[in-house]
């Protein structure tokens, strides 16, 4: 699919913008944060959560799909079907286990850190795998 | 079975020149089983190295690795009144690799699916063998007392479907079980003549909970599971067979020196010269087979004391007849003398001779006067006179020459009479036996004195009887003295010579094997030797894999699995495992969690349940989650898809967590649910499906205002086509490996068909010729066929809820399709 110079625009500022937030994540699983000990790995989620939504739309969008006003689930089966197989699996399960970690659900205690910590590697990994696909010497993925 | 064993220790034994070539061959003979090593022995075995496998073809399989053997899919569990399930309930499974989740709250009776599958293959449960008397009294189900039977029918590659039934009598025992199996178009059989049973324990495809906790219990377990499937029990089972065939060819040469040991100071003090002999050639590293041999059988030279001893029992005293008949006849013959000298006296021979010269004168003369006297006249009457006077005198003479002849043979004969005493009686006697040389020497003498007095004709008769008593009894006493000697030494050697002839046979018996008993010890001792090389270099891929599924399993687990070895033998034998924590060496079990030992357990045992050899396709998994963290449940999702590309993967769960990870990742499985209704009538169904996943997807795609319509027209058909293949295939496999046809051709004829129509007409018909007209017989057909070919290539045009349902529609006609 040849790329238009726009949506690779797009796609890298959201990209941007999704590593300012794994960033933000990383601090808070480091401690490096104000944040009280028992939140930081919730706070991890969220950051990690909120990149992983910013890295899926870049994928999309340097594509030419722009999906931002779809759900969540549909953004991910358009990735597993528009993008790659693997991509969309690995964002499947991080989107899973933050949005897990995120709320407040009954019975359930806060993730642990080794648990999040997992969850926004998984992120750091289709944020690389949607840096490479994007850049200009990358060849299409489909 | 697993030759990839054979293969390593082929190529270790190869590499190996300290091992003579008869020895490498009698290695692998030996882990080929005891037949292929007495081939190898006897010298039958093809001598060419390496020595054939034989690897049984599986009918209609052509498939390309002969390690891969062929395997039996689940197709169908049918259970009546036993554990949790009271009325007959089915769990129908697509045979072939894939997963399902069986999935179902506890206590609905999914585990009793299981579990009388587990008895109906093996006739006992895991569960049960671990559980109290309370437990396994209680299996027969309340609500269904009367009949207890379980059916499992499996698609069997170049079978086609086969049966396994186990069924119990009313009010009969767990234990008293009637199992039989059926092969399509053969008779009702014994589950044995599969020879599946030794399998079951080396692969167990059948994984519970408890059994994976069970693993670590005991560190022997683990051992014997992990060198039971890598066929590492084959190793010792060689050593043995070695050890075992070593001996009993060693048996001839033990026995040798056994009755050598005690035979030795027996034949050092045997009397016999033959037994100091006889040891002398037992002696030294080759002793000398033939040599001996002729000893034991007499057809050596003799002994000369021996023979001297022998021909001295034969000695006979000399008959006296003899010379009692030539005294007679000298006697006749001087008498007769006597008397011719008599007559002729009166003859008066002188003037015989007179006479016949006067007859002479007569007959030259004529009648005349008598020139001696001058008075008589000579004529013819005192001629006849003068001639009868001259014939009686030479009668007279004649008489007397035959009797001076007779007395001289009477003579002749006397001194013949009694002949000289024998070589043997004159020669001294064999040393050591003084008696007898005393006897020899009045023999001797005696028979001396007989012999002067025979020959002298003037002894007076009863002189010469007198002496030729005294030789009878010195022979008499010679004889009995030496054949007492002779005996003495027969006695004393004869039995030693029986035990020198036995020792003869193991001798020549262990110079026969006495190289192949070197080979054997060779191959024995350098099995021995390489033994813990040999396992842990079989190990290492399985360890491998283990590695492998671990790190898919641990997700955020900072224990990382390091080196995976066996070590120690009998009762010491255990798994040496080493992990580290966040990089640092940690004592292995010790630092893992309850959930991290099920998912290493699972790590392990999976390899087991999937190797090559295994002639079961199929894997049971009871329960994996329990105590896993919801993470490793995304692991364990990954790794039961990984392993459902070539195993029939069935999973149960309890809860929703596997079936979620499953439909959230897209994995192709299918989910079945399982409820239990009053009356313990037990009910499955599918939740969902990789195809009713893509379609479900696709209509949420499809009903979302924030997606674009040139996004909705090319993501929808892609999905619907994804569906309608999934489908396709799904009914292609399970038809074929129903019928019995080998998944290596439903793999490679289902890859080899590139397009959606094809497959679709594979999956209606089993093959890719013909057309699809008389299928596509209605325009939801029609419809569903055009959005899944042309519309992912062109886009969609039409509404996409059309199209989703049109697809849907053609779906489960096709789940329906051959079932």
């Amino acid at each position: 699919m040849a790329t238009d110079p726009d949506a690779t625009a797009v796609g890298l500022a959201l990209l941007a913008r999704a590593q300012r937030h794994l960033v933000a994540a990383r601090a808070a699983l480091d401690g490096t944060t104000q944040l009280p000990a028992r939140r930081r790995t919730r706070a991890a989620a969220v950051f990690a959560r909120t990149a992983l939504e910013h890295v899926v739309d870049s994928a999309l969008v340097s594509r030419g799909h722009a999906l931002t006003d779809a759900g969540m689930r549909v953004r991910l089966i358009c990735l597993r079907t528009l993008v790659d197989q693997e991509t969309g699996t690995i964002a499947e399960i991080a989107w899973a286990g933050l949005s897990q970690g995120c709320h407040q659900h009954a019975y359930e205690l806060s993730p642990t850190w080794a648990e999040v910590r997992h969850h926004v590697n998984l992120v750091d990994q289709i944020a690389h795998r949607t840096v490479t696909a994007s850049t200009p010497t990358a060849r299409p993925t489909r | 079975m697993s030759d990839a064993l054979i293969d390593a220790v082929l190529d270790r034994a190869t590499a190996d020149t300290g091992l003579a070539d008869p020895a490498k061959l009698l290695v692998l003979a030996a882990l080929e089983g005891p037949d292929d090593l007495d081939d190898a022995l006897a010298g039958t075995a093809a001598s060419a190295v390496p020595p054939p496998a034989p690897t049984p073809q599986p009918a209609a399989d052509s498939t390309a690795d002969p390690t891969t053997a062929a395997r039996a899919y689940l197709s169908r569990v049918t259970v009546t009144g036993f554990r949790g399930i009271g009325p007959a309930s089915t769990l129908t499974l697509d045979p072939g690799p894939g997963l399902t989740v069986v999935a179902g709250r506890n206590g609905c009776g999914k585990s009793s699916f299981a579990e009388a599958l587990e008895v109906a293959l093996t006739r006992h449960s895991y569960r049960w063998s671990k559980r109290t008397a309370v437990w396994s009294e209680s299996w027969r189900n309340l609500h269904q007392p009367q009949t207890t039977s379980i059916l499992v029918e499996l698609a069997e590659e170049g079978q086609g479907t086969t049966t396994v039934g186990a069924e119990w009598a009313g009010g009969a025992d767990l234990g008293a079980v009637k199992t039989w199996t059926q092969r399509p178009g053969e008779k009702r059989g014994d589950l044995d003549s599969f020879g599946w049973s030794r399998d079951l324990e080396l692969f167990r495809p059948f994984l519970s909970y408890d059994e994976l906790g069970a693993l670590f219990a005991e560190p022997s377990k683990l051992h014997d599971a992990l060198s039971g499937i890598l066929g590492l029990d084959r190793l010792e089972d060689a050593g043995k067979l070695l050890t075992a065939r070593a001996k009993s060819l060693a048996e001839p040469a033990t026995q040798a020196t056994a009755v050598a040991k005690q035979l030795a100071p027996q034949l050092t003090d045997c009397p016999d010269p033959r037994g100091p002999q006889a040891l002398a050639l037992m002696k030294g590293k080759k002793p000398d087979l033939a040599a001996l041999s002729a000893l034991v059988t007499g057809a050596a030279p003799a002994d000369p004391h021996l023979a001297a001893l022998r021909a001295l029992a034969r000695v006979e005293a000399p008959g006296l007849a003899p010379w009692r008949q030539a005294r007679i006849d000298l006697d006749t013959a001087t008498a007769q003398r006597a008397n011719a000298l008599a007559a002729a006296g009166a003859a008066e021979i002188g003037a015989t001779t007179l006479l016949r010269a006067a007859v002479q004168h007569f007959e030259q003369h004529g009648q005349g006067l008598c020139p001696v006297c001058g008075q008589g006249t000579l004529d013819p009457a005192w001629a006849d006179r003068a001639r009868a006077s001259i014939d009686q005198a030479g009668l007279f003479a004649d008489a007397l020459a035959e009797a001076d002849g007779d007395s001289s043979a009477a003579r002749t004969a006397l001194q013949r009479a009694v002949p000289a005493a024998p070589h043997v009686v004159i020669t001294p006697a064999p040393d050591g036996l003084p008696d007898l040389a005393d006897a020899l020497t009045r023999l001797a003498d005696a028979w001396a004195e007989l012999r002067a007095a025979s020959t002298d004709e003037n002894s007076p008769v009863a002189d010469v009887e007198t002496h030729h008593a005294a030789v009878e009894v010195a022979v008499h006493e010679v004889v009995a003295l030496s054949t007492a000697a002779v005996a003495a030494r027969e006695d004393a050697w004869q039995p030693l010579a029986v035990r020198v002839a036995e020792w003869l046979g193991f001798a020549r018996q262990a110079e026969q094997t006495a190289d192949t008993v070197a080979h054997l010890k060779a191959a024995e001792k350098w099995l021995k030797t390489n033994t813990n090389e040999l396992r842990n270099a079989r190990l290492a891929p399985l360890a491998d894999r283990a590695r492998q599924i671990w790190s898919m399993l641990r997700q955020e687990s900072n224990v990382d699995l390091g080196a995976l070895t066996l070590e120690g033998a009998n009762t010491r034998r255990r798994v040496e495992l080493v992990a580290s924590v966040d990089g640092q060496d940690a004592g292995a079990f010790g630092v893992m969690s309850q959930g991290e030992l099920h998912a290493l357990a699972l790590a392990l045992f999976l390899p087991r349940a999937t190797a090559a050899d295994s002639p079961f396709g199929f894997l049971v998994i009871d329960d994996p989650v329990q105590a896993m963290d919801p993470a490793k449940v995304d692991g364990l999702a990954q790794v039961l898809q990984q392993t459902a590309q070539d195993r029939q993967v069935v999973v149960l769960t309890h809860d929703d967590r596997l079936p979620e990870a499953v439909r959230r990742l897209q994995i192709p499985a299918r989910i079945l649910e399982v409820t239990r209704d009053a009356g313990s009538a037990v009910v499955v169904h599918e939740s969902s499906n990789p195809a009713e996943r893509y379609l479900k997807d696709a209509y949420a795609v499809a009903k979302d205002s924030g997606v674009p319509a040139d996004v909705i027209a090319s993501v929808v058909p892609e999905l619907c086509r994804l569906a309608l293949e999934t489908a396709c295939r799904d009914t292609y496999f399970r038809a074929q490996l129903l019928t019995g046809t080998g998944r290596t051709d439903v793999e490679n004829r289902w890859t080899a068909t590139l397009t959606t129509r094809l497959r679709l007409l594979l999956a209606l018909t089993g093959q890719t010729q013909g057309t699809l007209d008389s299928w596509r017989t209605t325009p939801g057909r029609r419809n569903a066929l055009k959005v899944c070919t042309s519309g992912v290539h062109n886009g969609l045009d039409g509404s996409p809820f059309n199209a989703i349902d049109d697809v849907r529609t053609v779906v489960r006609e096709l789940a329906g399709h051959g079932h």
